[in-house]
């Protein structure tokens, strides 16, 4: 089955909450004095403004944009933690968001029982995780340290688990926000190669990513994020180009279209 | 229109080709509702862990609960069968069922309150149904009534009280405790989320309950106007939905009635305001 994702005009508003949170407040802006237009009162940022756009089986997007463009968010949204009230997000396919490697870990629990917990926090079945763990263990070289508590590993171990645990997942649709790191220097060539078969099995990415080498390495195509607006899209190094024109003279602004 | 594929993934609305308009908010409620409730192998798994890990490294596990539940049972048992001029052997029995029913209900509605707020990290991160979270509240607390159960087994020794096979129906009352505590710790999860102060009320009012409910006293001790007051308290109905079958006794049918009816109201209310602020519940967080 062919996965795809559709975002159709998405915006999102945040609302801030902030002196206004408490039950008094509220109760005494509604009964005391005129303030009907209670929605108007709660400050919100729009985070993502009439986005649109098309993904389909062998697409690696790129999310690119500064700090507060809403790369993070069209990424919640794609991701269904945020549901848009203004326009709507159709996808076929299993969406896995893999914002943190490590959901429910716990530092006191072995590795093993982290393994079985974290698998199931990324959305796998039991008996997936079952079938796994041998090649996980085999893949971190933790040998006995496995049934050890995670407390007593070092940096590198926990990195090169979570890696382990994180590309043994099978989404069709895989988002990411920034990389995927394994730490260990000595470990990258193995880690590398496993990626890449991790990567390759996958239909769609979506990566939201300030290192623009990452998204030149892992996307063929991007889109460039300001305000929460799309403003550019195309391939990697035309909307590069509009994102850091210094580096680059001549500038061709693509039509602001969605991508396909 | 179907929300789950062949691949057991969610689609959020009609397929693209079809769609004409974003789902409506009923739909997604009643969605995640029905996927998340489903998704019990998941919250199953998350209660027994974080069960095992609030114990770990103790050498009797959750059983510290249960002995220091046991005394408290032990110690007012013994005091209020004095003050009520009751044979302990017939007090302790019912004082410590019902104590243990009060508790599973007490602490399902206090955990209620953090629903969501105490799960926020998970909620930003992946992407669960939110009542799976709602599930997972009220089947650890459930899993928790079953360690008590070792209280009760020893009253029930010490005093010579026979079982018979009543018991079975307190299963049918846990069933209904277990539907009642997931629509409540959605309904409360969000109420919370959004208003910060009114779990304090909550903890107000369970306080005054606990001694409103016939779980110290009888209600024949206070006459007609006794059982009056305490037919009218739902958490009464829902008590003895427990307790009765624990004592070998059938729960009546007005206590089968009540319990449904405040059940299925609750729940309608719950589907209602949970589809109304299906998409605004995480930013409350």
């Amino acid at each position: 089955m062919k996965s795809w994702i559709q975002v159709k005009n998405v915006s999102i508003d945040i609302p801030i909450y902030g002196a206004e949170k408490s039950f008094r407040s509220a109760l005494v802006r509604r009964y005391v004095g005129g303030n009907v237009h209670k929605d108007n009162n709660i400050v919100s940022v729009k985070a993502l403004d009439d986005v649109s756009l098309n993904l389909t089986a062998g697409d690696r997007l790129g999310l690119i944009g500064h700090n507060g463009a809403g790369k993070s968010t069209l990424l919640s949204v794609l991701a269904g933690i945020y549901k848009p009230v203004q326009g709507s997000v159709t996808y076929n396919g299993k969406i896995t968001p893999l914002f943190n490697l490590s959901p429910g870990m716990d530092p006191a629990d072995t590795g093993l029982e982290n393994i079985m917990t974290i698998g199931m926090y990324l959305g796998m079945s039991k008996s997936e995780i079952k079938e796994k763990t041998q090649s996980i263990i085999d893949f971190t070289e933790l040998a006995e340290f496995i049934n050890l508590p995670v407390r007593t590993y070092s940096s590198g171990m926990i990195a090169r688990l979570t890696f382990g645990i994180a590309t043994s997942l099978e989404p069709d649709i895989l988002l990411i926000d920034e990389g995927i790191g394994a730490g260990d220097q000595s470990f990258a060539n193995k880690a590398k190669e496993r990626l890449e078969n991790f990567y390759n099995k996958i239909n769609i990415i979506v990566l939201a990513s300030h290192s623009n080498e990452l998204v030149k390495q892992l996307c063929n195509k991007a889109i460039l994020l300001e305000h929460g607006k799309i403003i550019a899209a195309g391939t990697v190094d035309e909307v590069l180009k509009i994102y850091c024109p210094e580096k680059n003279d001549a500038v061709e602004v693509p039509e602001l279209e969605v991508v396909v | 229109m179907s929300y789950v594929t062949e691949q057991g993934s969610v689609i959020l609305a009609i397929p693209a080709d079809k769609m004409v308009e974003a789902p409506r908010n009923i739909d997604l409620a009643l969605q995640d509702v029905v996927s998340g409730y489903f998704n019990y192998k998941l919250w199953s798994f998350m209660g027994l862990t974080e069960i095992r890990r609030r114990y770990r490294r103790t050498v009797i596990g959750p059983f510290w609960t249960t002995l220091s539940l046991g005394i408290f049972v032990g110690c007012m048992g013994y005091l209020l069968s004095a003050m009520w001029h009751n044979d302990p052997k017939v007090f302790l029995p019912y004082f410590c069922s019902g104590y243990i029913s009060w508790i599973l209900i007490q602490t399902i509605i206090m955990e209620s309150c953090v629903t969501f707020t105490s799960t926020e990290a998970f909620i930003r991160q992946i992407s669960l149904p939110y009542s799976t979270y709602a599930c997972l509240i009220t089947w650890r607390n459930i899993v928790v009534f079953f360690h008590h159960l070792v209280i009760l087994a020893l009253v029930f020794l010490y005093a010579g009280t026979s079982i018979n096979f009543n018991i079975l129906l307190a299963i049918p009352g846990l069933v209904l405790i277990f539907f009642t505590g997931s629509w409540m710790a959605i309904l409360l999860g969000m109420i919370c989320a959004r208003f910060r102060d009114i779990q304090q009320i909550i903890g107000s009012i369970l306080q005054l309950a606990m001694f409103v409910t016939p779980i110290m006293w009888t209600p024949e001790q206070l006459g007609a106007k006794g059982l009056l007051l305490a037919k009218l308290n739902p958490y009464y109905h829902f008590i003895c939905l427990i307790r009765l079958p624990l004592l070998g006794q059938v729960p009546s049918l007005l206590n089968w009635s009540a319990a449904l009816l405040v059940t299925s109201v609750g729940a309608i209310v719950t589907l209602l305001l949970f589809a109304k602020n299906y998409r605004k519940l995480v930013f409350w967080l």
